[in-house]
C-alpha cells in the first residue's frame, strides 16, 4: 500500500508553517525550498553543543501512512548515513532509533524488530506521540544540541 | 534533630503521564521548558495528587517564569475545596535534571514538605520516576531525594482483571 504523492504533500504544506515557526524560534535552517511532490524531502541543519554541524534529511514518501526516513547526510545531501555524519548519542548502526523514523523498523532493517511500521504515531514509553514535522524537529533539535563530538 | 518527616506523594499513572503531555506541550512552537503544579489530599501519611493546574506561564526565553497574579490565578482554581498545593513537575530540555539556582529560588510555593520533580527531554518521552530529579524541601532547602519511593510514588490509575481479556493492563511502577 502507498500513499500518492500529491497526498503527502498535501499533508507537508499543512505542517510546514508549524515546523517553519518552530525552527525560526530554535535558530534552525530548515530547507524546503525543493519540495515538492516528485521530490519529497526536507533538509535540517543543527548544531551540537561543540558548534559542530550536522544535516538531516527527511524522505517523506508514503507519509503519513508510514513515517518519514529520517538520515544524517553530507552538507551536499551526498552521503548519507554514515557514521562520520552522525552524532553521539544515537543508535550505533547508526540510526535514529525513534519510532518516527521508517530505518529504525526490523522489516526495514532496523534495529526495532518489536515495532510494527502501521503504530509509527505511538508514544515512546508512557510520554507522547511524534507523529508530526514539527516534533520531529523538536526532538531532534534537543538530541543534538545536547550532545557531543561525531559517532566516530 | 531528626527532620520532620513529610508523606509519600502519590501520583496516579495516568496523572503522570498527562503531566508529562502537558510539559510537553510548552515546547509545542519553541524549545521551551514547562510546568505544572500539583494539587491534591495531604494527610499525615500520604498526599494524593488530584489536580495538575497548568499557570499561564511566560516562557519567552525558554525557561519557564510565573507572575504573583499568575500564581494566584492558579491558587484559585482549587480556593475553597479541600485541595492543597503538594509540588510541581518542571522540565528541562535534555536529559539533565538537577535543580539550577533559579529553580531552588524562584520554584513556586517554597515550604518544607513541597515537592519538585525535573522531568527530562521536555517531558516528551514520560514522566518515568528513575529519569526525573526528585526534590524536596526539607529543612529550608530542595535536596535531591535519593531514595524517591520514601517520597514520590506512581500509582496505577485502574486495573482491568476480567478473564476474558487476553491481557491484564496494571499500570504503575
Amino acid at each position: 500500500m502507498s500513499i500518492s504523492a500529491e497526498v503527502t504533500f498535501e499533508t507537508l504544506k499543512r505542517e510546514l508553517p508549524a515546523a517553519a515557526d518552530y525552527a525560526a524560534a530554535a535558530g534552525l535552517a530548515l530547507d524546503d525550498a525543493s519540495l515538492t511532490p516528485q521530490n519529497l524531502r526536507l533538509h535540517l541543519r543543527l548544531i551540537n553543543a561543540q558548534g559542530e554541524i550536522f544535516h538531516v534529511e527527511f524522505d517523506w514518501a508514503d507519509y503519513p501512512l508510514y513515517p518519514p526516513t529520517v538520515e544524517f547526510v553530507s552538507a551536499d545531501h551526498g552521503e548519507r548515513g554514515t557514521k562520520r555524519l552522525y552524532p553521539q548519542g544515537f543508535h550505533p548502526t547508526p540510526c535514529i532509533c525513534m519510532r518516527y523514523n521508517r530505518k529504525a523498523y526490523g522489516e526495514r532493517g532496523g534495529p526495532h524488530a518489536d515495532w510494527r511500521l502501521l503504530d509509527w504515531r505511538l508514544p515512546t514509553g508512557n510520554g507522547i506521540a511524534i507523529d508530526t514535522l514539527c516534533l520531529m524537529i523538536s526532538d531532534l533539535h534537543s538530541k543534538v544540541r545536547q550532545s557531543n563530538g561525531r559517532m566516530t | 534533630m531528626n527532620e520532620p518527616q513529610f508523606p509519600v506523594v502519590y501520583i496516579t499513572d495516568e496523572l503522570a503521564r498527562r503531566t508529562a503531555a502537558l510539559l510537553d506541550s510548552f515546547a509545542s512552537r519553541r524549545p521551551s521548558e514547562g510546568v505544572v503544579y500539583w494539587f491534591g489530599i495531604e494527610t499525615a501519611l500520604a498526599a494524593v495528587i488530584t489536580t495538575l493546574v497548568v499557570p499561564d506561564a511566560s516562557t519567552g526565553d525558554g525557561a519557564v517564569h510565573t507572575s504573583v497574579q499568575t500564581n494566584a490565578k492558579a491558587i484559585g482554581v482549587v480556593t475553597g475545596t479541600a485541595l492543597v498545593y503538594i509540588g510541581q513537575a518542571h522540565s528541562h530540555p535534555g536529559r539533565h535534571v538537577a535543580h539550577s539556582c533559579v529553580d531552588d529560588q524562584e520554584t513556586f510555593a517554597i515550604f518544607d514538605g513541597a515537592l519538585s520533580v525535573v522531568v527530562p527531554w521536555f517531558g516528551r518521552y514520560g514522566l518515568r520516576i528513575d529519569k526525573c530529579g526528585i526534590y524536596r524541601h526539607l529543612g529550608g532547602k530542595f535536596c535531591r531525594i535519593e531514595n524517591p519511593q520514601s517520597h514520590f510514588r506512581i500509582l496505577p490509575a485502574f486495573a482491568d482483571l476480567r478473564s476474558r481479556n487476553e491481557e491484564t493492563f496494571v499500570h504503575g511502577e
